[in-house]
Formats: structure tokens, C-alpha cells, sequence
């Protein structure tokens, strides 16, 4: 369990980053938080001819509103006023305490573990990443980043340097929630609910699922189901019974050892209709 | 025993782990971190990524020429250097250290590099072009045990009188239970390292080996040693075994190839991904059983049918996982009539051995599962049934030769009720259910034996074949107890703890016995079997510390304390018989004042033999051995397989979630008979270990292979091991029957909660579930929720 040889550079700043990227960049692994990447390593299952070290590039580390370094860690944003109540779910079960301390925000929503929690939460939020090269810097949709698991559409000479995480607007509510077999655990399933209510009705909502496939997916006959129902009483309750429903038979979902595709697509539908729920309840008070 | 005066009743007490303070300040000495000779080079492993596979050829010279490798063996070097591993049982394939011509298992050793340091031995690990001929391989146990080239033994026996029980009875019910394979997953991964020595024709290693030392006698056996040429020595701390270690032999024989062939010390830690694939695993354990009932619920027989897989090779102690129970087939009732068929069965997994409980978790579910199944059909409430059935009169000899010495399994069970408000669970029970809720309740009761009978895996052979072999019985230890001449005590034990605290537990016996405080009791758990009084017994397993490993201290105390209290006497003018030791002096009965000091005396046995009472020897040591009683040969088909039975009776409330499956515990409760307790605090941590072990089996973990024989569970993402914020808290009580049989009145009870917990845990989910099948391990969210919604 050691790492097969590669080269080691370390970047001074975002411009030296991306000199070295835009130099070497196809066969790169950059290092920012190294809690998914340094197991793999080790274990020889990604042989990078070299590792770009970024974790002493400085500008990285701050929390500008909705602007999140890729260098902030998750346990700082956790420790941020004001968290968005999403973000504030998923934190938790992103890794270990211990781990949260080096995995950083950038790593984790660049990495693309179909299994993340940050990934689906910054998908069913609408957010964006931020990358830049030699060439500039470009915004990329949560919706347009992934293309599998763990591959995404930042380019080989891009580094991912921020992302943005949309706040929650008046009316809005947002929850997480996910089950994993032991705490910490890549998770069985993960959903995440944003849902906006005007006078007594719901008006706009985004329903996220993780795990369940080679990304995460946003759920739209699960928001349809939603959107234009009471906020509260008789009404609301069939719209989330609905909503998983729609999730349960809307998505298609992969079988392996832990669990059957047919108890996945089931969990993330119950899954909905708690982070559903739960959104609800915060937009009717929002 | 010999007569030792207690003073100060050290022996009892919760006296706090003297191991602790190194381990907790990183100042442990484990495998890895000694240097015991100097240049050692690294070794890395080439394993097969096929389950079975013929090896067409092995093409070392790209890895020969990378940077700082030193040299590459393969099988046919193994081959060529060594006999194959023996086992009690004839096996259909031949086993080495490493693979010969053909792959077994994912992971199987077929080549090993060795460098300068680990990361150029792997690099150059991946330069071994290996052609493979990928094979069928076989993942199915029952396939496999009809398959006469996989099926390593079959035995049938027959205790009482099992038809006429069936014929008689008013219920019959027919189950199967599958036990999968799972791991104690220690902390520390194994390491070796080996230094041939050429002079000589001699092998020392340096293992974190756990014993049994039976397994000494299979390497020098394997490597065409004469015992002696063979020295292992165990480092002085262990990252934990569980029983898992005792497979670090087959490794020892692979790195001593590669220190003879090579010329050099070979140094190899395996990793973890190497431990997870290649280590050792329990044998998983299919499980026909069939229960005669009579209507008041009397349990009248039991014909059960199991089938062991051992996976590759038959690795010994395997198939012991078969026997090590079969003192206990009625597990603690009274059933007399009982027919087994045993069938051992190799499969293309990696290969099984010891895994706390051996044997027991396996033999358990069945006979515990079909208790509650049969509780359900009779209309009985499971404590009840059990209290029907319980053994009731001690000493009682089962009917396959077991004995239960002493104990009181109606007292554990009554205490189970009262602790766990039973009847406060069962009106829960019945609001839960009536709010459409999954609320269940599971009873275990389990026989726990300790201290195992050398003699019982010769079961395996017909008891023909059987007389034409040395007879075997038996569990013996050795100690040695040593007062330098400053009045220092050392013991050195050969029992390799792996984290149980023997070191503690020495101390108190021998501060009991000399009369001294056990701070002042120097013990040393590093094992050599080439200074060191082992015997084929050593080691740590079958919970025999408490019963031989202290009776052998226990004796070297009495030996070196009778020699104090004669030079003592001659000093003070009285009798040996009439001194007394405590308070670090000898004194004269009654006579506290007339006395002289244990450093005094240990000094004159050292500087002043000409002091010494007239024809005593000088110096103040003794090596002892201590042999378990009551262990006999088998007799036919009869074996007292182990020396002594604890009992356990668990009564755990389960809340099963209808939407995502999950299974949550409400409540565990726990109480053990485990004899006297030598040291309270130490016993408690073996049963929450145990029951953590038990509990991860029970609920997460299992080493799972897909049908083309690929390890699905490859690392700890998905091998589930519980970790301490999932496991459930465990309220437990102890009663405390005095064995009769062993030397201070302790059972073992290492392993108890690890035979109990899946039992018992797959009955609450039964009852949850008010199934009328059994409910299959581990009991995860998703495989729950496919019951409730087929």
C-alpha cells in the first residue's frame, strides 16, 4: 500500500497551479485535502505521473457569502454563521470528524464520488463551480459538472477554485438527509430538498438524490409534484407522498453487494419525502 | 496445587491494566516497530487477482531489473524448499505459503519481491508478469460438499436415539441457516521477518503470531525443520488478533523462502488491502437443522446438518471449527438424542481459521434460531422455552462427552428476566404492535466453553483411523517465575496476549501468592520457543488464559514461594509449614514480629548459598506447567471437547423501521456465568469486545465474493465493520459459579457474547418480523426491507 512513483510540485499561487496544469495537466491529481485521493494512491488505484499540491496555495480558504474557497475545509464551513440549513445537514455525514478536517469543500465537489453528499447538495441547490486556466476562468452548473462517477467537465488544464452555493431566498426551505449502514459510511442513499412557498402554496422546488446512480440526479417529476400544491395540511402531505413516488419510479438505480437497486430507488424515494418534509416545514417559516 | 497463602486477595479485584500506560502514550512495541536484526530488506507480494486460475507461466526478469531489488521468489521455489502445511485432515489439495501451478483463492501469495524498501518491492511487484489460465471457480459451499474433489471430510454420529425422538414428537420443524464468513479485523495487519540462518540450517522469525503453537510444529514441519532449528519469537504488544493472527504462520514459511533463497533478513507488514483478501476468515457454516419437540416444549432431538467451508485450503487448526463445540451439540439444554453429519468443503475463498468463537457463533444460530421458530409454532414465550429446556443438574455430562462442571443456568436466566424487565418488554411489545409497529424481542442461550481438549479436532477421523495415531488430549502452559537478587520479580508467560491484559492478571495471581503487590511483578508476554517454556498448547485462544496460563503461574509460585518459606524458617527458626508471606516479608504464623524481608531472602539465595538451609538448591526460579484436568482422549465419538463451560443468556429488544429496513436496538442485556472473576473490570471488556465482534456479524459485516469468486468486501469501505459510535450499549451482570476444575475457579469468557449476540439479535428480528423462517446475516437495512416487502 504505497503510492507508485510520481513526480511531486508544489503550487505557490492559483497562476502557478494552473502554469502546471496547462503543462502537464492530463496526467494530474491535484492535492487539496487528500482524504479520498491519498487512500487511492496508496493503494495504487490511481497512478498519477504527478500530484500538484495546492494545499499551500493562499486565497483559497475564505468563505465570501455564497463564494466558497476550494480550500475551505469541511469542518469550517460547518463552522460558518449563518449556514445554510442543507449544507449544515450534510456536513455530518461528509466523512469523520477527523476527516473533515483535511477534506476540503473544492476536493470533494472536484473528486465526484457519486456517493457525496456535497455534490448532490450543490446540484439541488443550484450552484456553480468556478475554474480557471492559463486561459481564464469559466463558471460551471452543478447540473452540467458530472459526467460520471468521478468524472466531471472541469478540463485537464482547470482547477477548481471556488464554488458558489445560491442562499436561500425568502420563502425557501432546504433539507438533507441520507442512511448509511455505519455512521461516516458511504451512504445507501441521500436526498436533498429545496422548496419555496408564496401565499400558502408552493411555488418553486428542486429534489436531489445521491448515491442511487453514477451521480447525483435531480429529481424533476419529484419537484413537479410539488410545485403549485398547499404548503401545509391534506394537500401538502400527498404532494410529498407524491413526490416519492415520483422519485421511487423516476430514477434508475445500481445493484451491488450492500443493497439491491429496487431498495435504493425505494430509499431515496422515502428519503424525499423526508428531506421534503422537512424543507417544508423551514419555507413555511422562512 | 500446592498451598499458597492469600494475603491481600489482589486476585478478584478491578485492578486497572498495567499495559495501558505505553499503549495510550504511542510507546507500544508492536510488530513493525522492531528492528530485531539488523538489514532487513522489504518484501512484497505478488497475489492472484483470479479465484482460481492455472498459472501458465511467471516471467521475473522485468521485475529483476528494477531499482533495488534484490531478488523474486515464486511457488516452485516454495514448492522446491518446503513440504505442504499439514492439517488433522487429510486434504484433497496440497497447501503451501504459496500458490503452485494453480490459483485458489483472490489474493493467493504467487510470488514475493523483495528490496531495498516497500515502495521499490512494489514497484517492482508490478513488473512480475504472471500468464494466467483463468478456471471455473467453486463459491458455493453446498455444491462444493457434493463434489467429492472439494470435499474434504464427512462424519456422521449419533448420540441417544434421534429417529425415536422424531417419531414421538409433536412438532418437527426442518430450517437452514447460513452463518457467512466475517473477521476480527485487528488493527495491526500481520508482519514477519525472517532471518535464515545458513551456518546453521536454522530459521529465526519474529511474528505477531498468536498461537496455538500446534501451528509451530506444522511450520518446522513445512519448512524440514527439526523443531529446535526453528526459533519464532512474538513481539511484546499486539495490535489485536481475535484469532485471525494465528494464520500469520503460512506467512512466516513465505518470507523464510525468501530470506534462504535470497541470503539476506526479510522484513514483510502487510497492508491492509492484503489483510482484508488474504489474511484469514472464519469458516462460514450451512446449516440443516431439524428440531423434535414434544407440546409442552420439551426439546427431544436434534438432527443437524452442517457443512464448514474452509475455503481454499485446509489450513490448520481447520476443520477445528467443525469440532471445537462438540462437547456442546445440545448447546446448554438437555436433549440427549442428537445426530450431526459433518461435512468439511472447500470453496475458492480465502482460506478459514480461528475467528473469536470458533465454531460457536456458527453452531449457535441454528439451535438458538430453531428455538425461537419453535417457541412461535408451540405458542410458548422463547424465555420460557429456554427455562423448560435448560440444564438444570451439574456436573452434567452431554451427551456427545462434554462436561458442565458447575453453574446455575436458571439463576442467569432469571437475572436476564429481572435485568431486561421482561415483561415490561413484552407489553411494549404488544402497544407496538398493536400501533402496526416492527418490535421485536430476542433470547440466546449459549454453553461457552474454554480451554479446548488438544484431542478434539481427531473427531475428524473416524475412530479406526483414529487409534492408529499418537493419542491426543490435553491443554497444558508453562511459566517461569524468577525473584532476582534484589528481590525483583519477573514471569514470563507464553500465552501472546492480544490485548486481554495477561500481564494484569499475572500480577495479582503472583502478588497473591508471594505476598507482594502486583506493581512489583515484572511480566514478560514476548514469546521465544527458543528461551521460553512453551508447550504445543501455548498461545492465545479457546479463552484458556484464566484456567492454564494462570495455573501455570500459580504453580511456578508455589514452587519459588515453598523455597522462600524454607530459607525463611531456617532463618527464623520455625517451620516452613508456619511461615507466612505478605507485606513483602516472611513472618511466623501469629508471629508478625519475627520476620525478615523477601529482598533479604532473595539475596542470600543469590550471594550466600553457603546461608542456605542445609541441601537446597540456590537461586529462586522455577519453570512450571500447568495441564488442564478432565481432558481426556477422544473415546469413540465421545470428547470432552473443553475443559470448562461458562454459560450467557442475552435478552435484546429490537425496533425494526418498515420504511428504510433498519434494524435499531433498544435494549441489550447480557449475564454471564464465567466462574470467579479474576479481575472484574478486564472480564467487562472482554464481553463488550466480544459483543462487539458478535454484533458487527450480526448486523454489518460479512466477507462477501461475487460468483466469479472477486472479493466484493476488498477494503474497510466495504468490508462494515461496526465502529464504537454504531454498537449499541450493553448492560450486563455477571453471577459467579466457582469451576471446580480449574486452579483459581475462572471459565473462560473471551468469546461468549461473540456466540450469543448473532443468536440472539437474529431472534429479535425474527419476532419483529413474526417471520417463520429464519432471517438472514448480517441483518443489514436493505436485506430486512426485502422481507418486509418481497
Amino acid at each position: 500500500m504505497k503510492p507508485a512513483p510520481l513526480a511531486y510540485r508544489r503550487a505557490e499561487s492559483v497562476e502557478h497551479a494552473v502554469a502546471l496544469l496547462g503543462e502537464h495537466g492530463d496526467d494530474v491529481r491535484v492535492l487539496a485535502g487528500g482524504q479520498s485521493l491519498m487512500p487511492l494512491l496508496n493503494m495504487r488505484r490511481l497512478t498519477p505521473s504527478m500530484l500538484l499540491d495546492i494545499t499551500r496555495v493562499p486565497g483559497l480558504d475564505r468563505v465570501d457569502g455564497p463564494e466558497v474557497g476550494a480550500l475551505v475545509t469541511q469542518f469550517a464551513l460547518g463552522e460558518q454563521p449563518g449556514l445554510d440549513d442543507a449544507i449544515g445537514e450534510c456536513l455530518p455525514y461528509t466523512g469523520h470528524y477527523a476527516t473533515r478536517h483535511r477534506g476540503t469543500i473544492g476536493g470533494s465537489i472536484a473528486f465526484g464520488e457519486p456517493r457525496g453528499e456535497l455534490p448532490l447538495v450543490l446540484l439541488t441547490l443550484g450552484g456553480t463551480a468556478s475554474v480557471r486556466s492559463v486561459g481564464g476562468e469559466r463558471e460551471i452548473a452543478a447540473e452540467d459538472l458530472y459526467t460520471g462517477a468521478y468524472t466531471t467537465t472541469v478540463k485537464t488544464d482547470e482547477l477548481l477554485v471556488s464554488t458558489r452555493w445560491p442562499q436561500a431566498r425568502p420563502g425557501e426551505g432546504r433539507a438533507f438527509t441520507e442512511l448509511a449502514q455505519r455512521h461516516g459510511d458511504f451512504t445507501l442513499a441521500c436526498a436533498c430538498a429545496a422548496v419555496t412557498v408564496d401565499r400558502g402554496e408552493i411555488v418553486e422546488a428542486r429534489i436531489g438524490v445521491g448515491a442511487v446512480a453514477d451521480r447525483p440526479l435531480l429529481v424533476d417529476g419529484a419537484a413537479r409534484a410539488l410545485i403549485g400544491t398547499p404548503a401545509a395540511g391534506a394537500g401538502a402531505q400527498d404532494a410529498i407522498a407524491a413526490a416519492a413516488d415520483a422519485t421511487t419510479r423516476g430514477i434508475d438505480a445500481y445493484d451491488d453487494h450492500h443493497a439491491s437497486a429496487r431498495y435504493r430507488r425505494h430509499l431515496a424515494g422515502a428519503l424525499v419525502a423526508d428531506a421534503a418534509r422537512r424543507a417544508l416545514d423551514r419555507a413555511r417559516r422562512a | 496445587m500446592e498451598q499458597v497463602a492469600a494475603t491481600r486477595d489482589w486476585v478478584g479485584r478491578s485492578v486497572p491494566r498495567f499495559e495501558d500506560d505505553a499503549l495510550l502514550r504511542g510507546r507500544g512495541r508492536f510488530m513493525d516497530d522492531v528492528e530485531p536484526v539488523p538489514g532487513a530488506r522489504h518484501a512484497a507480494i505478488v497475489r492472484s487477482p483470479h479465484a482460481h486460475a492455472r498459472i501458465s507461466s511467471i516471467d521475473c526478469s522485468r521485475a529483476l531489473r528494477c531499482d533495488g531489488v534484490i531478488g523474486v521468489i515464486t511457488g516452485d521455489d516454495v514448492q522446491r524448499l518446503c513440504k505442504p502445511f499439514a492439517a488433522a485432515c487429510a486434504s484433497p489439495v496440497p497447501y503451501y505459503a504459496a500458490a503452485i501451478e494453480t490459483t485458489r483463492y483472490v489474493g493467493e501469495p504467487v510470488a514475493v519481491v523483495v528490496a531495498s524498501d516497500r515502495y521499490l518491492a512494489e514497484d517492482a511487484a508490478a513488473q512480475v508478469d504472471v500468464a494466467y489460465e483463468p478456471l471455473a471457480p467453486q463459491m458455493d459451499v453446498l455444491e462444493a460438499a457434493a463434489d467429492p474433489d472439494a470435499l474434504v471430510s464427512e462424519r456422521r454420529f449419533s448420540y441417544g436415539d434421534p429417529d425415536g425422538a422424531f417419531e414421538q414428537a409433536d412438532l418437527t420443524l426442518t430450517h437452514r441457516f447460513a452463518f457467512p464468513a466475517w473477521t476480527g479485523l485487528p488493527m495491526e495487519c500481520y508482519g514477519v521477518v525472517a532471518d535464515w540462518d545458513p551456518g546453521n540450517d536454522a530459521l529465526t522469525a519474529w511474528a505477531n503470531f498468536q498461537g496455538p503453537f500446534t501451528l509451530h510444529s506444522v511450520l518446522a514441519a513445512a519448512l524440514g525443520l527439526p523443531g529446535a532449528k526453528l526459533r519464532l519469537i512474538t513481539p511484546e504488544h499486539s495490535g489485536g488478533s481475535f484469532g485471525i493472527k494465528s494464520g500469520v504462520f503460512a506467512y512466516v514459511a513465505l518470507i523464510a523462502c525468501a530470506s534462504r533463497i535470497l541470503g539476506v533478513p526479510v522484513r514483510w507488514t502487510e497492508d491492509r488491502l492484503e489483510h482484508l483478501a488474504a489474511s484469514q476468515i472464519s469458516a462460514g457454516r450451512s446449516t440443516e437443522i431439524q428440531g423434535a419437540f414434544a407440546s409442552d416444549g420439551e426439546l427431544l432431538g436434534l438432527r443437524i446438518d452442517a457443512v464448514d467451508d474452509v475455503g481454499a485450503y485446509v489450513r490448520a487448526p481447520e476443520p477445528a471449527s467443525m469440532y471445537r463445540m462438540h462437547g456442546s451439540l445440545n448447546g446448554a439444554y438437555r436433549v440427549r438424542n442428537i445426530a450431526l453429519r459433518a461435512r468439511i468443503a472447500m470453496t475458492n475463498r480465502c482460506p478459514s481459521a480461528l475467528n473469536r468463537g470458533f465454531g460457536g457463533p456458527q453452531h449457535y444460530l441454528p439451535i438458538e434460531g430453531l428455538m425461537a421458530l419453535a417457541a412461535r409454532k408451540l405458542g410458548i414465550d422463547p424465555l420460557e422455552l429456554a427455562r423448560r429446556n435448560l440444564v438444570t443438574e451439574f456436573p452434567y455430562r452431554t451427551p456427545s462427552g462434554g462436561l458442565y462442571s458447575s453453574g446455575d443456568y436458571h439463576a442467569c436466566l432469571d437475572e436476564a428476566e429481572r435485568l431486561a424487565d421482561y415483561d415490561e418488554r413484552r407489553e411494549q411489545r404488544r402497544r407496538a404492535r398493536a400501533q402496526g409497529r416492527l418490535y421485536g424481542i430476542g433470547v440466546a442461550c449459549v454453553v461457552e466453553p474454554s480451554i479446548s481438549n488438544m484431542g478434539y479436532v481427531t473427531l475428524v477421523e473416524d475412530p479406526e483411523t483414529r487409534a492408529r495415531s499418537l493419542p491426543k488430549s490435553g491443554n497444558a502452559e508453562g511459566a517461569t517465575l524468577t525473584i532476582s537478587p534484589m528481590g525483583g520479580i519477573e514471569v514470563q508467560v507464553c500465552t501472546t496476549p492480544q490485548g486481554q491484559g495477561h500481564a494484569t492478571v499475572v500480577a495479582q495471581v503472583v502478588a497473591d501468592a508471594l505476598g507482594v503487590e502486583p506493581e512489583q511483578v515484572s511480566v514478560q508476554t514476548q514469546t521465544d520457543t527458543g528461551q521460553h517454556a512453551w508447550t504445543i498448547a501455548s498461545g492465545n485462544y479457546s479463552s484458556r488464559f484464566s484456567g492454564v496460563g494462570v495455573g501455570a503461574v500459580l504453580r511456578a509460585a508455589g514452587h519459588v514461594g515453598d523455597k522462600l518459606r524454607t530459607i525463611a524458617a531456617h532463618v527464623l527458626e520455625s517451620d516452613p509449614e508456619e511461615i507466612v508471606l505478605a507485606d513483602n516479608k516472611a513472618h511466623v504464623h501469629g508471629d508478625p514480629a519475627s520476620s525478615v524481608s523477601l529482598r533479604r531472602l532473595a539475596g542470600m539465595a543469590h550471594w550466600n548459598p553457603e546461608g542456605l538451609p542445609p541441601g537446597l538448591e540456590p537461586g529462586l526460579a522455577s519453570t512450571a506447567y500447568y495441564a488442564a484436568e478432565e481432558l481426556q482422549p477422544a473415546d469413540g465419538d465421545q470428547i470432552t471437547a473443553s475443559t470448562e463451560n461458562g454459560f450467557v443468556c442475552d435478552i435484546v429488544t429490537v425496533e425494526v423501521d418498515r420504511v428504510t429496513g433498519r434494524a435499531q436496538v433498544l435494549d441489550y442485556v447480557s449475564v454471564h456465568d464465567a466462574g470467579r472473576l479474576l479481575n472484574p473490570l478486564l472480564a467487562e471488556g472482554q464481553v463488550l469486545g466480544g459483543f462487539a465482534h458478535g454484533f458487527g456479524a450480526a448486523m454489518q459485516e460479512a466477507v462477501v465474493y461475487a460468483p466469479d469468486g472477486q472479493l466484493r468486501t476488498d477494503t474497510l469501505k466495504d468490508y462494515l465493520c461496526p465502529t464504537a459510535g454504531d454498537i449499541p450499549r450493553l448492560r450486563s451482570a455477571h453471577l459467579q459459579t466457582p469451576s471446580p476444575v480449574t486452579p483459581l475457579g475462572a471459565k473462560g469468557l473471551g468469546e461468549g457474547t461473540t456466540m450469543s449476540v448473532p443468536s440472539a439479535l437474529h431472534n429479535a428480528v425474527l419476532d419483529a418480523l413474526e417471520r417463520d423462517e429464519p432471517v438472514p446475516l448480517p441483518l443489514t437495512p436493505p436485506r430486512i426491507w426485502e422481507l418486509i416487502h418481497p
